[in-house]
């Protein structure tokens, strides 16, 4: 890859990543988050649909 | 550390000093097991919430901003209010009021942060007293006094000691010529368990020849509950203290530690003269470093073998104490 667009990418793309993690890392989990009105039915279906993956409960 | 009572004591504690959080910053804390963001508006009023956003629980002091009275989240912009209260959606026309921020509050004075903390949320019940209006016979100004922060103030971060022993040094006025190396032993004189502990202790004048009864310096002590407490000398030195002890977790504390040193006359520099900062550095800052050093190593005994002059102030001072662990320790 030409150093440019690698640098292009990594700045464009890659980046965004580490800009996530910065608010990841400091995140708790919402289980009753208070939503947006636009957001909350796909939440609603993705968290229900994510569900299934779950299949034993968590370690106290 | 295990001690018999919690770690989540109501009152109010020392979070920090006033120059720590600068106009239009926003700050990560830690406090009594819970993670806080305590954030500086333009005007400066200084405000402390619930880190974690209600929406999806980004933490507000990790990159949010100040916003006029909000902070904003750095996640999808939401702002937060000094009330706790969701302001604006930035992508909606209304914001969502379903649930609020717990928002602590906030007592900024001698340029010291303090926030009120009740286990189960209530209100403050009481004020803060402030180091310059005590006592009543000593009233004095800030102006007649350097600055303590940043030269003449220490914190010690997530030290493995619960407030209630660094309350107890209230009592304790022997630890001084051990501890602290004094030469002379200094003497409970009085003590008083109201809304706050009160007490004075002397150092008796040196000389073997004065027969009088009276004292070199005296320490005015004022527990402002199991938070920490002020000290006034009186006599030879009229330097002031605050000390105070402020739970992370249930397990260790931060500490904070200023000393006001009394201003030559005539003198408007923010602080003393180098030789004489150096000298109140190694003789009164450090104190606190020795104190540690026996406190981190220290085990809480409940019901202690007491020399005789101390079984009173103490259990004065124990029991006094309940009043400020209104809930359960962790088991």
């Amino acid at each position: 890859v030409p150093d440019d667009i690698r640098e292009r990418v990594v700045k464009q793309y890659i980046q965004t990543l580490w800009d996530d993690l910065e608010i990841w890392r400091h995140q708790v989990y919402v289980e009753t988050p208070s939503f947006a009105k636009q957001d909350a039915k796909p939440y609603g279906a993705l968290r229900k649909w994510a569900k299934q993956f779950y299949e034993i409960p968590p370690e106290a | 550390m295990q001690v018999p009572f919690t770690w989540k004591p109501t009152g109010w504690f020392a979070v920090g000093f006033s120059a720590e959080f600068p106009i239009g910053e926003v700050r990560p804390l830690e406090y009594f097991g819970q993670h806080l963001v305590a954030y500086r508006t333009e005007e400066g009023k200084l405000n402390v919430l619930d880190a974690h956003c209600l929406h999806l629980g980004a933490h507000l002091g990790h990159h949010g901003k100040v916003n006029g009275d909000c902070v904003e989240c750095p996640y999808h912009g939401w702002g937060w209010g000094s009330d706790g209260e969701n302001k604006y959606i930035p992508y909606e026309d209304k914001p969502n009021v379903s649930k609020k921020l717990r928002s602590w509050p906030v007592d900024e004075r001698h340029e010291w942060v303090f926030v009120w903390h009740d286990p189960k949320g209530g209100p403050p019940r009481w004020e803060l007293p402030d180091v310059w209006n005590w006592p009543d016979h000593m009233p004095s100004d800030q102006g007649d006094y350097y600055r303590a922060y940043p030269e003449l103030s220490i914190k010690y971060e997530r030290e493995p000691v619960h407030p209630q022993i660094s309350l107890e040094n209230a009592a304790d006025t022997e630890h001084f010529h051990y501890v602290h190396d004094a030469t002379v032993h200094p003497t409970l004189m009085e003590w008083k368990a109201d809304l706050f502990y009160e007490s004075r202790a002397g150092w008796p004048k040196r000389s073997r020849t004065d027969r009088s009864d009276g004292m070199a310096l005296i320490n005015n002590g004022l527990s402002c509950g199991v938070g920490g407490s002020y000290s006034v000398f009186e006599g030879n030195w009229h330097y002031r203290l605050a000390f105070f002890t402020t739970p992370v977790d249930d397990e260790t504390s931060d500490m904070f530690y200023s000393i006001w040193w009394p201003r030559e006359p005539g003198d408007d520099a923010p602080v003393p003269s180098p030789a004489i900062l150096q000298r109140i550095r190694e003789r009164y800052l450090q104190t606190l470093s020795d104190d540690l050093e026996i406190w981190r190593y220290q085990i809480y005994i409940e019901t202690p073998a007491f020399a005789q002059r101390d079984a009173r102030p103490y259990g004065a001072l124990r029991k006094w104490a309940r009043q400020f662990y209104e809930i359960e320790p962790v088991a």
